[in-house]
């Protein structure tokens, strides 16, 4: 398809250029002996790693496993955040009613709660997926209500002016018009998801990447340990690179409108 | 010639009627009045024009009419019904077209909307959007988003969609106050068309009095606030009406200094007593 030949072809010849020569000094640095190469191993023994990760499936597992729980924690906080942004942002008693527990909530990292999550789930998905839900659900409520709040009031008239229930009001108008405000917590939010879901696996899963790479480490296996990092750089690599073509296919709305309303 | 209207019109239920609707703003503690005693109707089928000196309260009379605001007194019938909210045989298009239709729609998605709670196949409503359109001349623009579209094409959209909603009563606030003058002599043919062509009832506000003269069966000429119906006038200029020849019409003339004589009065006086603000 046109965008997504266009996203991969975003990169410009200086950008191909300077990834290229940091690689080759990931490859000279360990092999010279500049740097330690047991710690910090050649590109090539790392990319060797990676490889044979894939081949045997291992990393594949493993990364498949991370990525379900944060996208289902990245789904539910979509679920919670849109719905409550758009609650409080309309409807003045459930904002006066959430405002101070929400306040309050929203600062508390999410990793503090780990503790928590262990307690009520031992380390099974839920325990990530719960951690995930926390830490995403902030960006986008706040978003989600900021955008609800700039409604033009004119776009309301015109829906209640033609019989707009309650319910269709928020569903056909709101939301679609709180959209801009909305995609730019999402962005945030999966981000976070990768972020939350590489840190509780690391802190207390018996599977997935985050745990791949402290197992790896315990192990005393380095150069499949940087195999797994490299990985989750990938992952949250390509899970942007599908946002930004979904973001440009649904939004293209509204780069035309802002650009007009100049 | 000026016939003060009376209980002549009686003898047939009036589509819509309003009975001494008020409508007070509270600002800064202070009471502010913007519609005092507004009672008049309307009978199906007529094309009514409201015109008053500027900030006499023409949109928030319009909003009350159809409860997009509550009226601070007073009530509104539809066909002898009281109404307390929107009702759906009432439709208001918008003084300002560039706020009125999504964004985030297309044109063709745009006049779907008001169609999406009827009760018809997807098929029925596709094409009901497809002819309202049709009949403001923008066929081929369906897939266009509003903000491709030129201002008069916008308001154009607009009304599509009051047409394929088919209302009983399509009420404007200066539909065509915010368009270039040439737009707006074919927006008002336009809708002169529309309403004879749909057979609606229409009740158009306006400040531009020979807009008002040039549409309207009948202009209510309102006076400043706290706002009242000054006057009632018969139009009596035959149909259908053209730009060149109505308004070189003698009596449009007349009808033209006797309306505006009644505006500016009220204009003055509305000075004297500092009593208007922008609306």
């Amino acid at each position: 398809m046109h965008t997504i030949r266009r996203a991969i072809l975003e990169t410009r010849a200086s950008g191909a250029l300077l990834l290229l020569f940091l690689i080759v000094l990931w490859e000279i640095l360990p092999r010279s002996g500049i740097v330690y190469a047991r710690y910090f191993p050649p590109f090539s023994t790392v990319m060797a790693a990676l490889f044979e990760g894939i081949r045997s499936t291992e990393i594949l597992k493993q990364a498949s496993i991370s990525i379900y729980r944060a996208f289902y924690g990245y789904c539910l906080a979509i679920l919670i955040g849109v719905t409550l942004g758009t609650l409080t942002g309309t409807i003045r008693w459930v904002s006066d009613l959430l405002e101070i527990t929400i306040e309050l909530l929203r600062p508390m990292p999410s990793v503090a709660l780990v503790p928590i999550a262990i307690l009520l789930f031992g380390t099974s998905n839920s325990y990530n997926i719960s951690i995930i839900t926390f830490g995403c659900t902030w960006p986008i409520l706040v978003n989600t209500y900021e955008g609800a709040k700039s409604v033009d009031t004119q776009w309301i008239d015109t829906a209640r002016i033609y019989g707009a229930t309650r319910s269709e009001l928020l569903r056909k108008v709101v939301v679609p018009a709180a959209l801009p405000y909305i995609v730019s917590g999402l962005r945030i939010s999966l981000a976070t998801s990768i972020i939350i879901v590489t840190v509780t696996e690391m802190l207390a899963s018996f599977k997935g990447l985050g745990f791949f790479i402290m197992d790896t480490y315990n192990g005393y296996r380095i150069p499949q340990m940087y195999s797994g990092i490299i990985t989750i750089g990938l992952v949250g690599y390509a899970l942007n690179r599908l946002f930004m073509i979904a973001e440009e296919r649904f939004m293209a709305w509204h780069k035309g409108w802002t650009a007009k309303s100049v | 010639m000026f016939v003060r209207l009376e209980a002549i019109m009686k003898s047939t239920t009036p589509l819509l009627r309003a009975e001494q609707v008020r409508r007070i703003y509270v600002r800064d503690g202070q009471e502010v009045p913007a519609c005092a005693n507004i009672t008049f109707s309307v009978n199906k089928g007529e094309f009514v024009c409201i015109v008053g000196p500027s900030g006499c309260g023409k949109t928030t009379l319009l909003k009350c009419i159809c409860h997009l605001l509550k009226p601070t007194d007073g009530k509104v019938f539809i066909n002898e019904r009281a109404i307390d909210r929107p009702p759906k045989e009432m439709i208001l298009i918008f003084q300002d077209y560039s706020r009125s239709l999504f964004p985030w729609r297309t044109v063709l998605k745009n006049v779907l909307f008001v169609l999406e709670k009827k009760n018809m196949t997807r098929k029925e409503r596709v094409d009901v959007a497809r002819s309202a359109l049709a009949a403001v001349y923008l066929s081929g623009f369906e897939n266009h988003y509003p903000w491709e579209l030129s201002g008069g094409m916008q308001q154009r959209v607009a009304i599509a969609r009051g047409i394929a909603f088919n209302p009983d009563i399509l009420l404007m606030d200066e539909p065509f106050a915010s368009v270039d003058a040439q737009t707006r002599s074919d927006l008002e043919d336009a809708i002169l068309e529309i309403w004879s062509k749909f057979s609606q009832t229409i009740l158009l506000v306006t400040h531009d009095i020979e807009e008002a003269i040039y549409l309207a069966d009948r202009v209510l000429v309102l006076s400043g606030r706290p706002s009242e119906i000054r006057e009632e006038i018969q139009i009596d200029l035959g149909r259908p009406r053209n730009q060149l020849t109505t308004k070189e019409d003698k009596r449009f003339i007349e009808y033209r200094h006797h309306i505006y004589t009644l505006i500016r009065e009220e204009g003055q006086k509305c000075e004297r007593r500092d009593v208007c603000q922008e609306e």
